[in-house]
């Protein structure tokens, strides 16, 4: 059970089992300006650079603009956070 | 990776390496304090008992595919951590921010300080 598909992430534990586990899931991107991205995370790697799908973006919590796919560099990356659904 | 020297070692058997340190608080409350007015709380990632006593074949796996991270623990050579239940604190000019998520994966990149044992109460 290296892919911990549930909603539960009972199985997944070291950073790049994590990175496995939440292909495909919502997630909450934090950058390290502060600005937040959530989406469908389609694919992700081992630098956390990050391709996202119905992406929103963001800033000071406000909704900014819309996405259809977008790529986030990993270097810019804070969090990489599951969404509660 | 830091290490002591040997001679120290072998004159202070109670050193630990800070590695050591991290690996004693899994499983229990981390306080993470960034660079920047940002500090979290959270959970750091227990092993499931299974999946640590995973066959040994798949540890070989894992361990040659991923040669940075060892096969059980919530953090990595860049101390990048998988953290649960988190609290997200952000000083702002307006005030603190809070944030809660249910499990992240924290980049290690900005990370200044790592306490064990969570925020101390009269500081949350």
């Amino acid at each position: 059970m290296a892919d911990g598909q549930g909603a539960a992430p009972a199985v997944s534990k070291t950073p790049s089992d994590f990175l496995k586990s939440i292909k495909g899931k919502p997630v909450i991107v934090k950058l390290n300006s502060g600005v937040d991205y959530r989406g469908i995370l389609a694919c992700l790697d081992g630098y956390m650079n990050i391709a996202m799908e119905q992406t929103e973006e963001y800033v000071n919590g406000q909704l900014k603009n819309k996405y259809g796919d977008c790529f986030i560099r990993g270097n810019n990356v804070l969090y990489i956070s599951t969404v509660r659904s | 990776m830091i290490a002591p020297k040997k001679q120290n070692l072998q004159n202070n058997p109670s050193q630990i390496l800070p590695s050591e340190l991290i690996d004693r608080c899994i499983g229990s409350k981390v306080w993470v304090v960034m660079r920047g007015d940002k500090e979290l709380e959270g959970t750091l990632r227990q092993v499931a008992e299974a999946a640590a006593a995973g066959g040994q074949r798949r540890r070989w796996w894992r361990r040659s595919e991923h040669p940075h991270s060892s096969p059980c623990r919530g953090f990595d050579v860049f101390v990048n951590m998988v953290l649960e239940d988190v609290t997200e604190y952000e000083i702002t000019p307006e005030g603190k921010k809070v944030t809660h998520l249910q499990q992240i994966l924290l980049n290690g990149n900005n990370i200044a300080v790592l306490v064990p044992g969570g925020k101390p109460a009269d500081e949350a």
